[in-house]
């Protein structure tokens, strides 16, 4: 069937901010749904609060509101442009529940809009607990026993009923929230309140655990005639119990017999036309009994998910293009599969390689948080994987990670000395972040497969390679190096090539060669090309091998014969940004897009190298040629040397590819734009003071130490309070503000052990001071800046948790000029060719500069989306040779509207973790609030996040001595606004003082009812709590997350406050408009490209 | 031991033996299945075949009493890239290696099989030679060379394989010893070149009785035992090899519903008048879509072929191309409306929800509507 002629215009639906559950895989799927709409002459119109994705680009769609993902916003939309259909398919969860709560309040039915993709019943039959466990049954398929509840005392009744341990399972959120596994009743009775709260419908299901089964997953496609296909298998190493996000998947399944295939794929059709998807694709999850076989369907996702973005890296098939194409009539064998150029996509993908997923967690940056894995997702991000062999990829996987490791252990990273038995054992049984590796500890302490197999139900097929993989490491081990210095080449040819070659075969990387055999990588590398070991590259191409592939990409491996040939054009590789963690992520993969765009725009051949799933960089159509590997010195190496680059973008991948900068320029890579030299001597420390001083620019006082004595000599020369952060980590990690000798000496301890051989940095910390972002663009001669920042929260909160306005909004013109002026020297001095991002601090008008990063920052997306200056585009055109002037940018653009970024935190996933900001970064995403105005745009960026502003209501306050004078004006606003004003003692009686009216609650300990008890029921509408930078009370802390926990909006600086009082006084005052961010930015005049 | 395979076009791939140690010469092709070796393995159209395993891992979930498509190996040789060292499945009773070594197949392990792969699709499927690495390559090249020459007593034919192929029972009698019983569900003839166990059991599960007759029956002997209808069976070989089968299938079009099925499904297309042709690189695999021209259905279907009908040759015959290959166009299916007989080039299976694939379904219909008619 041909596509629909009686559509015209379609809005798709966007996710929202980058959180836990809900990352980069749908700005992936919802770019290519607007590439497959607007390629069959549709009118597309998206909505998505993240400035930082590539959808939200201005040319992606024909009208692009960045405004934020609730059912008010999407109907003001929909009135505003009257599309004829809604495909709400690929915005994840978000894009799924607002289509589904319009669709019930009769939005859709209002103004004539169809839902493509899923109908309203189909997204209810699958994601409606009781709905689907009838469906189910309807068709003869087992679900786990189960019961739904919406009250916690129907919870507990149909929990004992049914024995436990339970799960727990809330209806329609993401990625498990909410979602529990309780092994007794008082577990049960607390998770079940939990669950209750975080289902937006409140409901939860209580169903029989299968923990310990095998979790089988499909990725399955239906299209209007009623074809369906399988686009593939995929197996989760950890068994049922851990969430499909946390747990390491393969792709195919590796231990389902044909048969077993068969059953399994025989439901999924079965499935997938009970719930009748009429034109997209489903998820759907399975648990197989490992001992009888038995199988018990778990959930069914009818919508683009994480699993369907890593189906389709992991076989070419590019799901949510076709899924589109389906959504708008098409049929399955009208949709060109553009990897072959020849087929159709009526084909079952087939594949002849292993694919290993991996995730990413960052519990390192929440101490306080449970790291045990369940069914509530945590992981921050993702890595895939490619290899010829489960071996050789599970070693890939694990060193694309960048947690340091550099396959399965034995890479100098292992716990020394060797945990205990005991220890191992409950590493094993409880799932957790290094489970992999206690799997090795296991092995070394001779246990066999059978007993690990008990503690951590992983398939004895994967433990088994495990064991080949430690066997091959004994036997190398036994061929370490143990001469002297002058027999190292002696020992080196006599080294058995064979055992080289296995060991490269097995996927293990140099580094962890030099470790076994005890010498360096740069020897290993020598030693094996010697013996002529290099890998070659061989392809993903949905068919393995049947066709001969037009738009393949490429993995390493250990065998004979090279698959990748090199173009004639020049040739430039961009390094993409990895797994996603806090602080690394889709804003460098925005970067790496833009950068590869510009670059097939100039003719050359970009070549994407990127380990990330999730992205669009590793989407088959975005860069002429991609490259699925780690990004390590090692594996970056094999392809420059296949591919012989004529540069390689350092830039734009955030710190990992810069980290590899210098290394790669050493072994000869031609690096592009900003020299490595460059780029050291603003990451190095000393070099980067005499920087300054020769610019004649101010940094805060500072000094290095390495005992207690040294640091606090430094502290008493340049005075409380003082920043303190290990010299070798990146992205605020392990960064805290303190104010006394007492803390001092406690983080010089903490810091010491974990590093001993690393000084630490001491900044002074400029209390109360403004701090500045600004992105500037520069071609060594002319820079121009993007975008200078002001962020609300005061210095002090790490850059990527502040909310950011452009244009600044407290800055006079003079200030503004001395930055501009700071800025340029800085470029000049350091012959930026490319992006440049500076952090300043301003106190008492004197313009400090905290940090200066040549790279692209994460505000560059937010910049662009804010100004319409395509920045990382140009920066690209700088790289290869252009001059600002000749591409027409020489002067910054000024905007009329307010754009302000609000950062998106996970704290609702770690239980009783503080909710407090600090030095180290901890947001995961952020979102986009742009308006006419201050308030209005500030309202939109805090609802957009998630954080609901009331309207009316009690407002809880209590703040710190320093804040004091300022809350008495917001208090007083609050008061005239209609508030009723909670607060403690301390901020009471100032507030009594100046005429306010107030409640005064008793301290936690002191009385009931308290502020707890009042959020618990509900009764509180707003809570704005601040801190001093020294160690928070305990009863902040409690009251901070039990705010989280009970969505309470929560506003934790003096300054945040205010502007939350700007945008309810703008929101009370009159209904927020929408525009699009082509109507914003045809307004701005000054650049267009 | 090291192991070569020899191509004819003089290429040649290592490995490390696995199974039995022996010297094989035969046609090889790919097979893409991800799953499934064993199904492959005991699959009657692989007979003597030489199969190379796209899919890098191999022997994960070991064998199983259940899952064979045959009482027997059929392939003479497997190559893979990765033989697993340990098998894990519930239902697992042994090793890949150890049932292959007990069958006489001849393994090869740790093979460049996606080298291997494109080499044929992109040279067509040839015949090779496995042997033990220690011979010189050129000695194995001669012997695929002879293997190859036509009429070289080396070289079985159809009757051979299918012989090889069937189980022995069949074989042993030149007529069923055993007629049908009347017990009310159809009595079908199975002409039996090697049929897979699923296809049986499709015929059974939806209401049949079956009983085989060895390939070189005549149609009169299958005849004399009232059959409602006749499936002419999968099986290895070149139809063009069993042209006294032909001739028999010619008699008996018309006179009642039948049914081909791979090599049935030739040799129905040679009986009509039809020619067969060679595809470069044949189809072995579980993911062909294919389109059937009546009602414009597609399905995706499992197939094991590299002879083809030539779609051409059927002009001018009682039969027309009824479903097709929507890759490369190449014929899946024939169909006689008025001789009410089909044949389908891919491997019926079963539906969903465990009733006879469709083209089985049809075929039953056909018998019904006979006895409908007669009653």
């Amino acid at each position: 069937m041909p596509k629909r002629e009686d559509l015209k215009k379609i809005l798709i639906v966007g996710s929202g901010p980058i959180i836990i559950g809900q990352a980069c895989e749908f700005d992936y799927s919802g770019s290519q749904a607007c590439k497959a709409l607007k390629e069959e002459g549709y009118f597309v119109i998206l909505i998505n609060s993240n400035p930082a994705t590539i959808m939200t680009d201005p040319g992606m769609a024909d009208r692009t509101y960045i405004e934020p993902i609730t059912p008010e916003f999407v109907e003001k939309i929909i009135a505003r442009e009257r599309p004829d259909a809604i495909l709400p398919t690929l915005g994840g969860q978000t894009g799924l529940n607002t289509a589904v709560f319009l669709a019930r309040a009769g939005v859709f039915e209002k103004y004539g809009v169809e839902v493509l993709g899923a109908s309203a019943e189909a997204i209810s039959r699958a994601e409606d607990r009781g709905l689907f466990k009838t469906a189910m049954q309807e068709i003869g398929i087992g679900v786990p026993e189960s019961g739904i509840a919406i009250t916690v005392e129907e919870g507990m009744a149909i929990g004992l009923s049914i024995g436990f341990p339970l799960i727990l399972r809330p209806a329609f959120t993401l990625g498990g929230t909410g979602g529990a596994i309780a092994y007794n009743k008082e577990e049960l009775r607390e998770s079940l309140g939990k669950a209750i709260e975080y289902s937006p419908v409140g409901q939860v299901l209580v169903e029989r655990s299968v923990l310990g089964w095998k979790e089988i997953e499909f990725e399955v496609m239906r299209d209007c005639a009623d074809n369906v296909i399988i686009i593939t298998s995929m197996e989760n190493v950890d068994a049922m119990g851990v969430h499909t996000g946390d747990s390491a998947v393969v792709a195919p399944a590796q231990t389902l017999t044909a048969r077993e295939y068969s059953h399994l794929t025989a439901l999924c059709r079965k499935v997938i036309r009970k719930i009748d998807v009429t034109g997209g694709g489903v998820n759907i999850q399975f648990a197989v009994n490992p001992d009888n076989g038995e199988v018990v369907i778990i959930e069914v996702n009818p919508r683009l998910s994480r699993s369907s973005a890593l189906a389709s890296k992991a076989t070419g098939f590019p799901i949510a293009r076709v899924a589109t194409k389906l959504a708008v009539g098409f049929t399955l064998d009208e949709v060109k599969n553009d990897i072959t150029g020849k087929t159709s996509a009526l084909y079952e993908p087939t594949i002849d390689y292993c694919v290993f997923k991996v995730a990413r967690f960052t519990f390192e940056k929440f101490p306080t948080a449970d790291p045990t894995l369940n069914t509530s997702m945590k992981a921050v991000g993702e890595a895939m994987s490619i290899g010829r062999t489960f071996k050789e990829a599970f070693q890939k996987g694990l060193r694309s990670l960048e947690t340091g490791r550099f396959g399965f252990g034995a890479d100098g990273k292992d716990v020394n000395p060797l945990p205990e038995r005991e220890k191992i054992r409950e590493k094993l049984l409880i799932p957790n972040a290094e489970r992999f590796f206690y799997i090795r500890y296991a092995f070394q302490k001779g246990m066999t497969i059978d007993e690990i197999f008990e503690l951590t139900r992983i398939d004895r097929w994967f433990l088994a390679n495990m064991k080949e993989l430690f066997d091959l490491e004994q036997e190398l081990a036994a061929c370490r190096f143990r001469g002297e210095k002058g027999e190292r080449k002696g020992w080196m040819d006599a080294f058995p090539a064979g055992l080289l070659k296995q060991a490269k075969e097995y996927g293990f990387s140099d580094v962890q060669l030099a470790r076994i055999l005890g010498t360096d990588e740069a020897l290993i590398r020598r030693m094996r090309k010697k013996r002529g070991i290099s890998p070659v590259f061989k392809l993903v191409d949905t068919c393995a091998g049947e066709f001969t592939a037009e738009k393949p990409y490429y993995y390493s491996t250990y065998e004979k014969v090279e698959e990748s040939v090199r173009s004639p054009k020049p040739r430039v590789m961009i390094l993409g940004g990895g797994p996603n963690r806090i602080g690394q992520g889709i804003e460098f993969d925005y970067c790496c897009v833009h950068a590869s765009l510009a670059l097939k725009e100039m003719g050359y051949e970009s070549i994407m190298v990127n380990s990330n799933p999730e992205t669009v960089s590793t989407d088959y159509d975005t860069s002429d040629k991609l490259y699925f590997e780690p990004l390590t010195r090692e594996d970056l190496l094999n392809i420059v040397e296949r591919e012989k680059p004529e540069g390689v973008i350092v830039q734009f991948g955030g710190q990992t590819p810069l980290n590899l900068a210098v290394p790669l320029e050493k072994a000869g890579v031609p690096i592009w734009g900003t020299t490595p030299d460059s780029i050291d001597r603003a990451e190095d420390r000393k070099r980067f003071q005499a920087l300054l001083k020769k610019l004649n620019l101010i940094q805060p006082e500072n000094g290095t130490a390495r005992s207690f004595e040294e640091a606090r000599k430094v502290a008493g020369r340049i005075s409380y309070p003082v920043i303190v952060r290990p010299s070798y980590v990146l992205g605020g990690r392990a960064m805290e503000i303190v104010y006394d000798d007492e803390a001092l000496e406690e983080f010089m301890k903490k810091a010491i052990r974990v590093s001993p051989e690393h000084p630490i940095l001491i900044d002074k910390f400029l209390e109360d001071a403004i701090e500045i972002d600004v992105d500037a663009i520069s071609d060594g001669e002319t820079t121009v800046i993007g975008g200078i920042m002001e962020h609300i929260e005061e210095a002090g909160i790490h850059s990527g948790d502040s909310a950011s306005v452009i244009p600044p909004f407290t800055l006079d013109a003079k200030l503004q000029k001395t930055i501009a002026e700071n800025t340029y020297a800085l470029a000049r001095e350091l012959q930026v060719k490319g992006l440049m991002n500076i952090q300043y601090a301003i106190r008492n008008d004197v313009v400090y500069v905290l940090e200066v990063n040549p790279r692209a920052s994460r505000t560059v997306p937010f910049v662009s989306k804010a100004t319409g200056v395509p920045l990382a585009k140009l920066a690209t055109q700088v790289m290869a040779g252009r001059t600002l002037k000749e591409l027409n940018f020489t002067k910054q653009v000024e905007v009329r509207h307010v754009a302000i970024k609000e950062s998106v935190f996970p704290f609702a996933r770690f239980a009783g973790v503080d909710a407090i900001l600090g030095p180290e970064m901890k947001s995961t995403g952020e979102v986009m609030g742009i308006d006419t105005a201050f308030g209005r745009a500030f309202a939109k960026s805090q609802i957009a996040a998630g954080t609901l502003l009331p309207k009316a209501g009690k407002v809880f306050v209590s703040v710190t001595n320093k804040d004091k004078r300022q809350i008495i004006f917001i208090a007083k606003e609050l008061g005239h606004l209609g508030f009723e004003i909670l607060t403690t003692a301390g901020t009471g009686a100032v507030l009594k003082n100046n005429d306010v009216a107030v409640t005064v609650l008793p301290k936690l300990a002191e009385g009931r009812p308290n502020i707890v008890d009042l959020m618990k029921n509900r009764e509180v509408a707003m809570i704005v709590i601040t801190s001093s930078g020294k160690k928070p009370r305990v009863d902040t802390g409690i009251i901070r997350s039990t705010a989280v926990r009970h969505s309470v909006p929560l506003i934790t600086t003096i300054s945040a406050a205010q502007a939350a009082v700007n945008a309810i006084e703008a929101m009370l005052k009159g209904e927020s408009r929408v525009k699009t961010i082509q109507e914003y930015h045809s307004e701005i005049k000054s650049y267009q490209s | 031991m090291k192991m070569m395979l020899v191509l004819e076009d003089g290429s040649s791939f290592s490995g490390e033996s696995f199974g039995a140690e022996a010297e094989v010469c035969g046609w090889v092709h790919n097979d893409y299945g991800v799953v499934g070796y064993q199904e492959t393995l005991t699959d009657p159209d692989n007979r003597g075949m030489l199969v190379n395993m796209t899919y890098p891992l191999i022997g994960n979930y070991g064998v199983n009493a259940e899952d064979g498509e045959s009482d027997r190996a059929q392939a003479s040789a497997l190559l893979v890239r990765e033989r697993s060292r340990i098998v894990s499945n519930w239902r697992a009773e042994g090793s890949l290696s150890d049932w292959m070594k007990e069958r006489g197949v001849v393994g090869m392990d740790g093979v460049d099989t996606r080298t291997l792969a494109l080499r044929l699709r992109d040279r067509g499927e040839m015949r090779g030679v496995i042997a033990p690495a220690a011979l010189p390559v050129a000695e194995l090249l001669s012997k695929v060379r002879a293997y190859t020459l036509k009429g070289a007593s080396k070289v079985p034919l159809a009757p051979e394989l299918i012989r090889g192929a069937v189980s022995g029972d069949t074989m042993r009698h030149h007529v069923p010893v055993s007629g049908f019983t009347e017990d009310g569900r159809y009595r079908v003839v199975v002409w039996d070149l090697g049929i897979r166990r699923s296809c049986i059991a499709q015929l059974e599960a939806g209401g049949c009785q079956v009983v085989r007759a060895p390939f070189m029956v005549s149609w009169e002997e299958i005849g004399a035992l009232r059959p409602e209808g006749v499936l002419i069976s999968n099986g290895p070989g070149d139809p063009r090899d069993l042209a006294e089968t032909a001739a028999q299938i010619r008699k008996a079009l018309g006179k009642l519903p039948m049914i081909g099925v791979a090599l049935g499904c030739q040799l129905l297309a040679l009986a009509g008048g039809g020619r067969i042709g060679a595809l470069k690189t044949g189809h072995h695999g579980v993911n062909y879509p294919v389109r059937e021209a009546a009602t414009g259905r597609d399905a995706i279907t499992s197939q094991n072929h590299r002879l083809v009908i030539d779609a051409g040759s059927l002009a001018g015959t009682d039969f027309r191309v009824s479903h097709v290959n929507l890759n490369d166009g190449s014929v899946e299916g024939i169909a006689a409306e008025g001789l009410e007989a089909t044949g389908v080039q891919f491997i019926p299976l079963f539906t969903d929800d465990g009733a006879p694939g469709a083209p089985f379904a049809e075929f039953i219909r056909r018998m019904e509507r006979r006895r409908k008619a007669g009653a």
